[in-house]
């Protein structure tokens, strides 16, 4: 019975396999759509940032207390993590699981690094009296910063759970669609780099 | 869709993940959510007839509770009855076994989506229990009335109904990859995207635009729950905010959600209208291009909202070209749908009833929507029971009609047994007279400059005199609406055990859903389907029969080596 | 329709009142035709008159065509509301006429606060005029108004004089009207402000130009004591 039924499944399997009616993997093609949803609720919030900054250019004073400096070593943490991911996303390509997993691990280490970097500049912001309520430049800081960082929380959750089975040379294809929304949330943080620290 | 080997046993196999399981989980939290947002309105009805009366079961409703049940009314009315029950329960039981899948694309994702769903449901009816209540500052959520609690005199229940909201749109998010994930790579061999039936279109359509608009009212719902707790003022003009941003944010994804909502409800009466007239769909092609349309158009309409809410009087002139524009592609996917009864013929079941009337109802909602798009006319229109009237017109189709179509026509595939026709037709008949007696009222209290949201009509009465019969009238259609839900509801409940067995397709359907068993097995189909021709082929010249099904199943052996 | 709207008291009121009308015919005839030829279909292609029904696909543009022409009218006539739309719309929210005088309007949970401008015809002075939620005006002259919220959203609506603005607080916005019939008619709040909304609401009283005169001088600070 059981048995029969694991056949049963296992066929089932075979011809969900056998009807993929596109190329590309359906867990890639899913992603693209989450980026497609999460790409709206990045630029808007750029957006309605821009607009604000260029209706109040008083703001520039305020944005001149951000700790640049972090900011710059968070960035770097990401930029390098975007080079880590890449070759785990080669050696998952390749089925090396060791390999690959290294490099999770890496990318993890430079998330966690990057988390540290936003947690400081939170603690010291917060600490100088720099809160949401003080400044709306502030509100739009933590509020952008903040959601981006919810992002990388949940990507560094998703690739430590998937560390184990990659490890062992499983859920090769996962690694790579992870990668995707890892560069994604990368790519997001450059330009909001950009518009809350560096632009005057 | 490599889950076949794991079905849960006993008590876990509420934890399904079953396309189909999950579909009726979703239909039943819809259907008792109905009850309770009909319910709320029940009490609305019943103060605007006879203001500050003890009702039985209501007791005295004052102005705050009023505002309360306007806005959760509203709230659950959309999301927690017309999503859940249009893409919830139709798009998840229609997709897989139309296409000819086997389940979703992701199962464990879409079993999540459920329970993320039915966590916003018990968050949202937990605010009814706290203190002050729940929020009362409409469903739309206007700053800064929602951002202060001192301004509704709600301060928790605001924020469970943010949580709330938030959640069901993370749900429906992941329904919605689900969908689109599925219906691009699942589908059965032969079956090109332009062979999809309407509805999968219409399910698609609706998930990409959700999709798409959802994003920066997140982004809003954030920055209200900031203003809340964290003093930040971006919705506060005192700190430099701008109240008119939350609108933008909202009505940038409110408008769209109303084609969320709209398109699976006309995709529901495409497939029964076919059925039930034994007719090929007319113009399927243009239809599915004019869906596509008006979904870009979508975007592009927000502002008409906002005529009179302080923006530049400029903006008014583009937004409501837009607004006139996108009447163009519904008014060819309504003409269609009517061209597709022209010698046609036409069995009347109950499902196909209540499609007819859709189109009927529907008509209404959208001509008078052109009164609200033209700007000018909007000045008066604006925030008056007019508006009232014609949502009612669109949405009481879309979502309650087309519905009751969609479950007399499935319920035989969901659950294997028929249900009364003769009570359903009688359910329609009340439906659909209540309905029109309830709200054509309300288009004239409207005229007379009612104002909407006002819990006492009686003190207007230097411009209402005269006017509260209509109030009087509106509301006695208000109960028997409610009245005439029993007739269903007892039906829906007999038919589920003692209902006549329904066998595979009852319709005599072409789609590829009745090729599978009444109620389909967890894996819908024994063998592989193959789609061999378009989905309505109905009373196709040189054939005997008057339906060709649209798949056909290869023999599961053959195709396993 | 006239039936039910209230008694037109403004300038514009009756361009308004028209653009209603052109629609009401318009689109009234349309649905007309569209529901009856629904019905149509509905009864006459019955199976038991219709035993068979004929296969029609459209596929072509030609076979649309029974769609499409009629779409393309509907888009005609939306254009032609449309234009008449704006046009009314340029005269009331954008063309704004000089005025004789400017009345502020405050709004504030659940009040409206109107300043009128006094003997003086200026506002921020001592004649300055402050009544609850009672606003006077002279009929047959043109008069500005600077509507303010204090607290959250509301909305300036003048049923008989088809005039509706919402209020914002952190914006002045400024409008106009002329009213052109004397008489008491009815000032609502049309949005959702809070608990007391349904009771935010007062009295616009236009009067004659004696009678005008006669309430500036009993009304005037100067002229009460």
């Amino acid at each position: 019975m059981n048995e029969g039924k694991r056949k049963m499944s296992a066929h089932a399997a075979a011809l969900a396999e056998r009807q993929a009616s596109t190329r590309v993997p359906s867990g890639r093609l899913g992603m693209w759509w989450f980026l497609g949803s999460e790409l709206t609720l990045f630029t808007g919030m750029m957006l309605i940032y821009v607009v604000n900054r260029i209706r109040h250019p008083d703001w520039a004073s305020a944005a001149e207390s951000t700790w640049i400096a972090l900011g710059i070593t968070g960035t770097g943490m990401l930029l390098a993590s975007m080079f880590t991911i890449v070759r785990a996303q080669a050696a998952a390509k390749d089925t090396r699981g060791a390999s690959a997993a290294r490099w999770l691990v890496a990318t993890v280490v430079l998330g966690v690094a990057f988390l540290v970097c936003q947690a400081f500049e939170y603690a010291r912001a917060l600490g100088a009296g720099l809160e949401p309520s003080a400044h709306l430049f502030w509100a739009y800081y933590f509020l952008m910063t903040g959601m981006h960082a919810t992002r990388v929380l949940g990507g560094l959750v998703a690739l430590t759970t998937l560390l184990p089975a990659a490890a062992r040379g499983n859920h090769m294809r996962r690694v790579g669609t992870l990668g995707l929304y890892w560069r994604f949330v990368c790519i997001v943080w450059f330009v909001y780099f950009t518009l809350l620290y560096v632009v005057r | 869709m490599q889950h076949g080997a794991s079905q849960p046993r006993g008590l876990w196999r509420v934890f399904s993940l079953d396309h189909k399981t999950i579909a009726k989980q979703y239909l039943l939290t819809g259907l008792v959510m109905a009850i309770v947002g009909g319910w709320l309105a029940q009490g609305m009805r019943a103060q605007l007839a006879w203001p500050y009366r003890d009702f039985p079961f209501f007791g005295l409703i004052e102005p705050g509770r009023y505002n309360a049940l306007v806005t959760m009314h509203g709230t659950i009315m959309l999301f927690w009855v017309a999503m859940p029950i249009l893409l919830g329960a139709f798009g998840n039981f229609l997709i897989p076994l139309m296409i000819g899948a086997r389940d979703m694309a992701f199962p464990r994702l879409n079993m999540l989506s459920f329970w993320t769903f039915l966590l916003s449901t018990f968050v949202l009816l937990a605010s009814f229990f706290v203190e002050a209540g729940p929020a009362a500052g409409g469903w739309t959520a206007y700053p800064p009335l929602s951002a202060v609690p001192g301004y509704t005199g709600v301060d928790l229940g605001t924020d469970l109904w943010i949580v709330a909201v938030a959640l069901e749109f993370i749900s429906v998010l992941m329904g919605g990859i689900n969908f689109l994930t599925t219906t691009i790579n699942l589908r059965a061999r032969g079956m090109r995207m332009m062979d999809l039936p309407l509805v999968v279109w219409m399910q698609l359509v609706s998930s990409v635009l959700f999709m798409l608009s959802v994003g920066p009212l997140i982004a809003g719902a954030a920055m209200l729950f900031l203003d809340r707790h964290a003093g930040s003022g971006f919705f506060d003009p005192a700190k430099g905010g701008d109240p008119l941003l939350w609108q933008h944010l909202f009505w940038f994804f409110g408008h769209p959600e109303v084609y969320v909502i709209l398109l699976p409800g006309l995709g529901i009466v495409a497939e029964v209208l076919t059925a039930g007239a034994r007719k090929t769909l007319f113009g399927y092609t243009m239809i599915v291009w004019s869906v596509i349309v008006s979904g870009l158009l979508s975007f592009l309409v927000w502002s008409h909202h906002q005529f009179v809410s302080g923006l530049d009087p400029r903006f008014a002139m583009p937004f409501a070209l837009t607004t006139i524009l996108i009447s163009v592609p519904f008014a060819v996917q309504l003409f269609a749908l009517i061209a597709t009864l022209w010698r046609g013929s036409i069995r009347y079941s109950p499902a196909m009833l209540f499609a007819v009337g859709t189109i009927a109802t529907f008509l209404v909602g959208g001509t008078t929507g052109i009164a609200l798009g033209a700007s000018a006319a909007d000045i008066y229109f604006h925030d008056t029971y007019f508006v009232v009237a014609h949502f009612h017109y669109t949405l009481f189709p879309s979502v309650i009609l087309a519905m009751h179509a969609g479950i007399y026509h499935w319920f035989p595939k969901m659950f294997g047994r028929l249900m009364h026709a003769k009570w359903g037709h009688v359910h329609f008949w009340l439906t659909f007279v209540f309905f029109h007696l309830t709200f054509i009222p309300q288009f004239l209290l409207g005229l007379a400059g009612h104002p909407r949201r006002v819990a006492d009509p009686l003190q207007f009465d230097l411009l209402l005199s005269g006017m509260q019969p209509y109030n009087l009238v509106s509301t006695i259609g208000a109960f028997c609406l409610f009245a005439a839900q029993v007739p269903f509801l007892i039906n829906f409940c007999w038919s589920l055990w003692r209902g006549k067995p329904a066998g595979a397709n009852p319709w005599r359907a072409t789609t590829i859903e009745w090729l599978a068993t009444s109620p389909p097995p967890h894996d819908n189909f024994p063998g592989e389907v193959v789609a061999v021709r378009g989905p309505y082929e109905y009373s196709t010249p040189g054939s005997e029969s008057d339906w060709l099904p649209q798949g056909k199943l290869e023999n599961a052996d053959s195709v396993a080596s | 329709m006239n039936r039910w709207l209230p008694e037109n008291a403004s300038s514009y009121g009756a361009r308004i009142d028209g653009v209603m009308e052109l629609i009401f015919w318009i689109v009234g005839a349309w649905f007309v035709l569209v529901i009856g030829v629904l019905l149509f279909f509905a009864l006459r292609y019955h199976h038991r008159w219709h035993e068979r029904a004929a296969y029609v696909p459209a596929r072509t543009l030609r076979g649309m065509a029974i769609v499409l022409v009629p779409t393309a009218v509907i888009l005609l006539f939306d254009l032609v509301i449309e234009t008449a739309s704006t046009r009314v719309w340029d005269l009331v929210k954008i063309d704004i006429p000089p005025a004789a005088q400017t009345v502020r309007v405050i709004a504030k949970q659940y009040t409206w606060t109107i300043v009128h401008p006094g003997a003086d015809n200026q506002l921020d002075t001592a004649d300055d005029i402050s009544e609850l939620n009672v606003m006077h005006v002279p009929a047959g002259e043109v008069v500005h108004f600077e509507l303010l919220s204090e607290d959250v959203i509301h909305s300036f609506f003048l049923p008989n004089l088809r005039l509706k603005q919402d209020a914002v607080p952190g914006r002045t916005i400024r409008g106009w009207f002329e009213a052109t019939r004397p008489g008491t008619y009815q000032l609502v709040c049309a949005e959702l402000c809070g608990l007391g909304h349904t009771n935010m609401r007062g009295r616009l009283v236009v009067h004659d130009a004696e009678g005008y005169r006669a309430w500036l001088g009993s009304a005037s600070p100067a002229g009460g004591k």
